[in-house]
């Protein structure tokens, strides 16, 4: 076994946080090398306090670590104080858990959960010693794959993974060593693995395709060989009660975020938000038997000695029969029970009261939009009305702070929607007197990013002095009030992650210019620069204005028209011309099925314990979807949005300027 | 009233958890804990705590043989020496090791304040003359000056004052005078390390090891630090506030 333990412990004297690189953490493992395995190396493409709690990464290490054909450890991308000491001494990127080089491992596997890591990708792959370019990459180099929920348009990063994985990753990457193993053992070459992989279903070899252009318009991407799909469909794991993963949550020895016992309640939602692409991508909804979920959480505390649990899912106030599981997880002990992601028209004082018994964390709902009307075209179904039931209901259970998330640069926003953000809240506050002492609520205000899969795929982002305008306009609204305060994103780095969500394979040339430049980290706003993506789209004539601001006509054909999330084409054109009629559409899971595509194609279905939908009145089922406020006098976003998108391709005069 | 009653834990701190830092520390101790299902005294309030109470800080990096941690217990009820031997012990990360624990009444003064001075080794890259003669140096100056901040004012104090005593030892003597089977702290493999040993005096000022380190004139080398003692003072004399080898009967002893 070799290790470079011994040459990093004198950097690690020298570097802020070395705690991030000693692994050590309870969980962990350290499997023995035996050369006829697969072995994995488990990256994470950001700071070990941001990447560790990642559930994905740890599920996959638990599974592969149980197979006796493979092993697998994890690496995370090092701060740059540590990088470059590694460069100065040539000391290369190492797993955590036995200090391995990383060249040693068979395949390098990158989580993509946020395109702004993308830069650190390649800066990963540097540090490993390993070309950026997969074309450069030689026969004995490990295989770079990637997972993840930004695998869905590879394609800005196609040039430098060879073989993206899409969806849930519990069953392919058994099928993966598989394929691997005996790959090894005959010798085969790296061609003959690429082609091979590119037979399991879920798996994109991007080098077998190519993007074809057309007078600056792409055709599509289409297979250069003979046998690979047209067509790459996700891989969805029917029943998650058949993986209770991760069994054995690490625990980490230094703070990371989200430092607690996370148990995964269900995956998938249907609520059918409309800019929500983890909705749509990791479509039907699959629950956790109760039974099991309370057993991951007793033995989950029992091992970990965390007093914290959180239940997570997409919307965790959904699960079927929620204030019963929360109430028992609550008997549990001196245990903080924390649901991250709370539907405010679920959210009822009978779960508030059975959170509290325990000790409470602050509380966070996502309105989304500031008007009903806006809710509507997003498909946020819920009233205001709701909210403030929600908001009622914590404060009279003796919470004081919440945080409410919005969105700005939503399609056929107006004024009055954004201004209704900081009055929203303002009206929570006021809501809050009335049963505790100095209320507060914090506004945070993120710019929309139109992603793929989704039915706002085709809608053009706002621009940054339009974000910024509109954050304005929320500050304004909410100045003065006693008690509101607003958060808000960096719009510059919305700008960009729009860039990267929606971009082609041509933005691969950005990326590794930025790269090149110095610019990684840039999830981090002491490292973001936007003049760097500036001019490195400049220099290879990509425009950023027609990847990011540009609405798309009907036909266009979509960078990610190859790769599928199950959902129909058509069903989300049609669910976008419902959103620009304020059409609000109730969920799949209590009314009948639209044939979105998702559970049709791959002959799985929702796994849901109720029939019926929870309290509140859930996402439109049996709720009047025409009631709420007036619709706004004026929506010149709304008409031009629509003028744009009959008027076909180039037609800018539907972005905002 | 039921009595109320504090283990006290010694122990050691080495290899890759040595960069964990102290805050990190007491949140392993804490998981450790609830981990071995031992019992547990929180705070009252809205965010109870679990009371945990540590020694002197150690700085990020160090090494020791010499931790202290008190956990208070709840009232009325105490810790046998089986359970934290097999259960603590066992939900502790390598490189935490016990060394020995006991239960006491719960004392009037915390560790922080209860201890008066520290013993360092500080693992050194160089030959033993230049060693000697750094120590002479020091020994020879009336006073030695160290820079320092606080609340913003830059001082001055004189490091001679805290320093009771430095000396150069044998690496294989300090060895052996290590606590059962911590010979390897440090684990040094190679040679070429010289120990200077020092007992700094400690109160609501002290002088840090690295800061001793440049002001003997070897900042530019490679350093390691262990602590390997921690004293307070009873009447003249000073002593271990958990000694090693102890005959209370909540010794644990050394884990192999
Ligand atoms: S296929 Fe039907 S039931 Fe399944 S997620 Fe889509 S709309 Fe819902």
């Amino acid at each position: 076994m070799s290790s470079v333990w011994e040459r990093l412990e004198p950097l690690l004297e020298r570097v802020s946080t070395p705690a991030r690189y000693i692994g050590c953490e309870l969980g962990s493992v350290r499997p023995p090398h035996d050369p006829a395995n697969v072995a994995w190396l488990l990256i994470y493409p950001d700071t070990y306090e941001i990447g560790l709690p990642n559930q994905g990464l740890q599920i996959l290490y638990e599974i592969l670590n149980e197979r006796p054909d493979a092993e697998a450890e994890r690496a995370y991308t090092p701060w740059p104080d540590l990088a470059s000491e590694m460069r100065r001494c040539g000391l290369p990127l190492f797993s955590v858990d036995t200090h391995r080089p990383a060249r040693e491992f068979d395949v390098l596997a990158f989580t993509l959960a946020a395109e702004l890591t993308y830069t650190n990708v390649l800066e990963t792959l540097d540090l490993a010693g390993l070309e950026v370019r997969s074309s450069r990459r030689a026969g004995d180099d490990p295989l770079v794959l990637a997972g993840g929920h930004c695998a869905f348009n590879p394609e800005p990063m196609a040039p430098f993974v060879d073989a993206f994985v899409l969806g849930d990753g519990e069953e392919v990457v058994g099928e993966i060593t598989e394929v691997l193993a005996a790959a090894k053992a005959e010798g085969a070459p790296r061609e003959q693995k690429l082609r091979l992989l590119a037979d399991i279903s879920g798996v994109y070899v991007p080098s077998l395709y190519r993007d074809v252009w057309e007078g600056g318009r792409l055709v599509g991407v289409f297979p250069v060989v003979e046998g690979v799909p047209d067509r790459v469909e996700k891989r969805t794991i029917a029943d998650l009660a058949e993986w209770p993963y991760p069994r054995r949550q690490l625990v980490p020895l230094t703070e990371v975020v989200h430092d607690r016992l996370n148990v995964e309640v269900f995956r998938g939602c249907t609520r059918g938000c409309r800019f929500c692409q983890a909705g749509m991508i990791t479509r039907p909804v699959r629950e956790r038997p109760a039974s099991q979920v309370l057993e991951m959480v007793t033995d989950g505390l029992a091992r970990t000695g965390h007093d914290e649990v959180a239940l997570t899912s997409l919307s965790t106030a959904d699960y079927s029969g929620i204030e019963g599981v929360v109430s028992e997880v609550v008997g549990c002990g001196n245990v903080t029970v924390s649901l991250p992601s709370l539907r405010v028209d679920a959210f009822t004082v009978g779960i508030a009261s059975e959170i509290q018994r325990a000790r409470r964390t602050g509380l966070t709902f996502a309105p989304e939009a500031g008007t009903w009307r806006l809710r509507r075209v997003i498909n946020k179904l819920i009233t205001n009305e709701d909210l403030f039931g929600a908001v009622e209901a914590a404060f009279s259970q003796g919470w004081r702070r919440m945080k409410l998330y919005f969105l700005v640069g939503l399609p056929t926003e107006t004024d009055e929607d954004t201004r209704a953000i900081g009055e929203l809240a303002a009206a929570c506050v006021e809501i809050g007197r009335r049963y505790v002492r100095s209320p507060s609520v914090t506004v945070s205000v993120g710019g929309f990013v139109p992603k793929p899969h989704t039915p706002f795929q085709w809608f053009g982002q706002n621009t940054v002095g339009e974000l910024r305008r509109k954050l304005s306009l929320v500050r304004d609204a909410a100045r003065g009030r006693r008690g509101v305060e607003v958060k808000w994103h960096d719009p510059e780095a919305t700008l960009v992650e729009g860039l990267l969500s929606r971009g082609d394979r041509r933005v691969a040339d950005v990326i590794e210019d930025v790269w090149r430049a110095g610019g990684v980290f840039q999830e981090w706003s002491e490292y973001f620069r936007l003049d760097r993506w500036e001019a490195a789209a400049a220099r290879h004539a990509v425009s950023i204005d027609e990847i990011v601001h540009r609405h798309r006509p009907e036909e266009e054909v979509f960078p990610w028209d190859h790769i599928s999330a199950g959902l129909h084409r058509d069903f989300l054109w049609q669910d976008w011309r419902d959103a620009l009629c304020e059409v609000g559409l109730p969920d799949c899971r209590w009314t009948p099925c639209y044939d979105c595509g998702a559970c049709t194609g791959y002959g799985v279905e929702h796994v849901v314990a109720s029939t019926t939908p929870p309290a509140g009145g859930s996402q439109g089922t049996g709720q009047d979807l025409t009631r709420g406020e007036e619709l706004p006098a004026s929506v010149p976003v709304r008409i031009l949005a629509k003028a744009s998108i009959r008027g076909g391709a180039g037609d800018r005069e539907g972005a905002e300027g | 009233m039921s009595p109320s009653f504090v283990v006290r834990i010694r122990y050691a701190k080495f290899s890759k958890v040595r960069f964990l830092s102290h805050r990190d520390m007491a949140r392993l101790w804490e998981r450790a804990w609830r981990r071995a299902a031992l019992p547990l005294r929180y705070s009252l309030g809205l965010q109870p705590r679990a009371r945990l109470s540590f020694g002197l800080a150690l700085p990020t990096g160090a090494e020791s043989v010499a931790e202290y941690l008190d956990v208070h217990l709840p009232d009325g009820e105490t810790v046998g020496g089986d359970l934290l031997r097999g259960a603590l012990a066992e939900s502790l990360p390598s490189g935490v090791q016990v060394l020995a624990a006991g239960v006491l009444r719960r004392p009037s003064t915390s560790l922080q304040e209860s201890v008066t001075s520290n013993t360092w080794e500080l693992w050194i890259r160089g030959t033993p003359s230049e060693i000697d003669q750094a120590i002479g140096r020091f020994e020879a100056s009336a006073s030695v000056p160290v820079q320092r901040e606080r609340k913003g004012k830059v001082g001055v104090d004189d490091a001679k004052e805290f320093v009771s005593a430095l000396r150069r030892v044998e690496a294989d003597v300090v060895r052996r005078t290590r606590p059962d089977g911590l010979a390897h702290v440090p684990a040094l493999a190679e040679g070429g390390w010289v120990v200077l040993v020092a007992d700094l005096v400690c109160g609501s000022r002290s002088l840090r090891p690295s800061e001793l380190v440049s002001v003997l004139g070897l900042g530019d080398r490679p350093v390691r630090l262990v602590r390997s003692a921690q004293w307070t003072t009873q009447g003249s004399r000073r002593a271990e506030p958990l000694p090693l080898p102890t005959a209370a009967d909540a010794h644990v002893g050394a884990r192999a």
